[in-house]
């Protein structure tokens, strides 16, 4: 199982990252829309956090583009709107997070669309 | 009808204008007419008395004779003879005639004693006579008497009888027609300008009413808009050029509202954003160091990161309200008089050292007339916020500007303003972004920084220009450089000799 984080905050993908490989995931992480094109690309996540708000290309794009080719993959919206804002700018994405909220709360999120890995966290 | 409204205040203002122009009218109606009439009342008494003494004249030739004071005492004293039937005829039936048994009428002597009067003439009319009719002997006099209450036009003429004997007539004659014809007059106008008044007020109202049925109609409707529904506009009905003029005015004003009230939104939410993403970033930090065990040295690193992020938040905020400052108070600003090449040179300073401490150059370029004479530009400016200006700007460029590159400073005054250049040869802004780059919070694509700024300094940099009455421009090519313009009027300048 992999998440490809994608965020231009590299602080914020520092800590997703971090939080991820404890829940027993392999991480991978890019910090723009055309990086994260040419990860999944080349070989799609099982997961994507993606945030929205991303000079150069927004991750609404990325959204739209990734769903067509990666039926597969699953994809949580990560951003600081709140969430019925994130629902109506990504309409249809598998989980939406306000990155403001607990950590605990993107584990939860994870899990319900991940439950086959391992390691709980403590929040 | 409420007192203090334009309908209540027009309906007065009508009423009034047009009460005072009636009143005048009539004044002026009512005194032509009373002068004609007294006019007419004295034409009579002097015809009548003219005729009297016309016909007493007659007399003469059938009393040559006697003399005058003979044949009138005979005539009083009902002595019979020829002449005086003859006269006694022909006066009684003269003054039918003249239609006098309404009139009281004396003939004196010079000396105010009674020789003959009418029938009618007793001691009571004699007495309000000599009271209210002193005998003239050498003009004509016209007067009002009164007579025990009845008002009379009264004439007193002197005249010569039988070419040597002066005589007075006095005549009254009674007013109570004219005066009867002047009050019904009076009586008519009064009732007269009621009716018109109350027929004009009611009019009044009415039309003002419907005049100023669109007033209500828009208040209406401008009553019922709330922040919620500011899209909503006024119809313009089919109303006066004034009320439609109103219409436009009041929807123009929604529409600025409505554009303001957008722009605040989307600002609050900008700013919610960009103070969300650095408490993320301490809240994630925290919560994944406490999720387990950590050395001393990672606890370190958390609150390094931590710290950043509070100082980014307080950057955020105090940015903000400095721009709120400067976009909502110009008093802020202390204006003074500023040479612009010792403020250029001030500038060049800093930006000489902050290149040289990244690696760059740097270069300050001045046309030799200025270098010749540094009094030649004076511009009016706040030196504090101008510098925080062109901190922002030689900081943008330092901070995109690959190591080796270079900054340049320059100016050039033309005519009543002066141009500051910032010009670097660094990563450059793409096309689509020149017009974003100084919204708040915009951040080009091209910003990768280890430490993220506010992301309003160029909105600063633009509100402090403004505020100059200048303005900022900026070029750029990416990968080639960009030039930030800063355009500030010159208050004074010695003519430019290049």
């Amino acid at each position: 199982m992999d998440v490809l984080v994608i965020d231009d905050e590299q602080k914020i993908r520092k800590i997703f990252s971090s939080l991820m490989q404890q829940q027993g995931f392999s991480v991978r992480a890019a910090d723009s829309v055309a990086a994260a094109y040419d990860m999944m690309l080349d070989d799609p996540a099982d997961l994507v956090l993606l945030d929205i708000n991303m000079p150069e290309v927004d991750g609404i794009f990325f959204y739209d583009i990734a769903t067509t080719f990666c039926k597969k993959s699953k994809f949580i919206v990560t951003s600081v709107y709140a969430l019925a804002d994130q629902r109506q700018m990504v309409p249809g994405a598998d989980a939406y997070y306000d990155k403001s909220d607990s950590l605990a709360e993107l584990v939860r999120k994870v899990r319900h669309l991940m439950p086959s890995s391992e390691q709980p966290v403590r929040g | 009808m409420i007192r203090n409204s334009i309908r209540f205040k027009a309906s007065i203002l009508y009423t009034s204008v047009l009460f005072v122009i009636l009143v005048i009218f009539s004044g002026v109606l009512f005194s032509v007419t009373r002068y004609v009439l007294y006019q007419g009342l004295d034409d009579e008494l002097r015809l009548k008395s003219s005729e009297i003494v016309n016909i007493l004249k007659s007399y003469e030739k059938l009393s040559r004779s006697e003399t005058p004071h003979q044949h009138l005492l005979n005539k009083l004293l009902g002595i019979e003879d020829r002449a005086r039937l003859i006269v006694d005829d022909l006066w009684r039936s003269d003054m039918d005639a003249l239609n006098l048994k309404k009139d009281y009428i004396v003939i004196l002597d010079f000396q105010g004693r009674p020789i003959i009067r009418s029938q009618n003439f007793d001691a009571e009319t004699a007495r309000v006579f000599q009271e209210q009719l002193p005998l003239s002997v050498d003009f004509m006099v016209l007067k009002n008497i009164r007579k025990t209450g009845r008002p009379f036009r009264a004439l007193n003429l002197p005249f010569l009888y039988n070419s040597r004997n002066l005589l007075v007539i006095q005549i009254a004659t009674p007013m109570d027609a004219v005066i009867r014809m002047l009050n019904q007059l009076l009586y008519f106008i009064g009732i007269g300008i009621l009716v018109i008044l109350g027929i004009t007020s009611f009019m009044g109202g009415f039309f003002t009413r419907r005049i100023l049925r669109p007033v209500l109609n828009v208040t209406r409707i401008v009553d019922n808009i709330s922040h919620k529904d500011l899209n909503r506009r006024i119809p313009e009905m089919a109303a006066d050029a004034e009320m439609r003029q109103l219409i436009r005015s009041c929807n123009a004003m929604l529409e600025r509202l409505e554009k303001s009230f957008a722009h605040v939104n989307e600002f609050s939410s900008h700013v919610a954003h960009e103070l969300k993403t650095p408490l993320a970033i301490i809240r994630g930090e925290m919560e994944l160091a406490l999720s387990r065990t950590r050395e001393p040295a990672e606890y370190e690193q958390v609150l390094q990161v931590s710290l950043e992020e509070v100082n980014r938040l307080i950057r955020i905020i105090k940015d903000l309200l400095l721009l709120a400052r400067l976009d909502y108070n110009p008093d802020v600003f202390q204006f003074e008089k500023i040479h612009l090449t010792a403020f250029l040179e001030e500038i060049y300073e800093y930006t000489h050292i902050l290149a040289e401490q990244k690696g760059l150059f740097s270069e300050l370029r001045l046309s030799p007339a200025f270098q010749a004479s540094p009094n030649q530009s004076v511009i009016e400016g706040d030196k504090l916020h101008l510098r925080r200006l062109f901190l922002n700007l030689i900081n943008n460029a330092v901070k995109f500007t690959p190591k080796g590159g270079k900054i340049t400073v320059s100016l050039a005054v033309s005519g009543r303003s002066a141009e500051i250049r910032v010009a670097d040869t660094g990563v450059g802004i793409a096309e689509k972004d020149l017009n974003r780059i100084f919204d708040k919070f915009f951040r080009s694509g091209s910003q990768k920084q280890a430490e993220p700024g506010s992301g309003l300094g160029l909105s600063m940099a633009r509100s402090i220009a403004r505020a100059h009455q200048g303005d900022i421009t900026v070029h750029s090519r990416p990968g080639e450089g960009t030039v930030f313009g800063v355009i500030l009027p010159v208050i004074f300048s010695v003519p430019d000799n290049n």
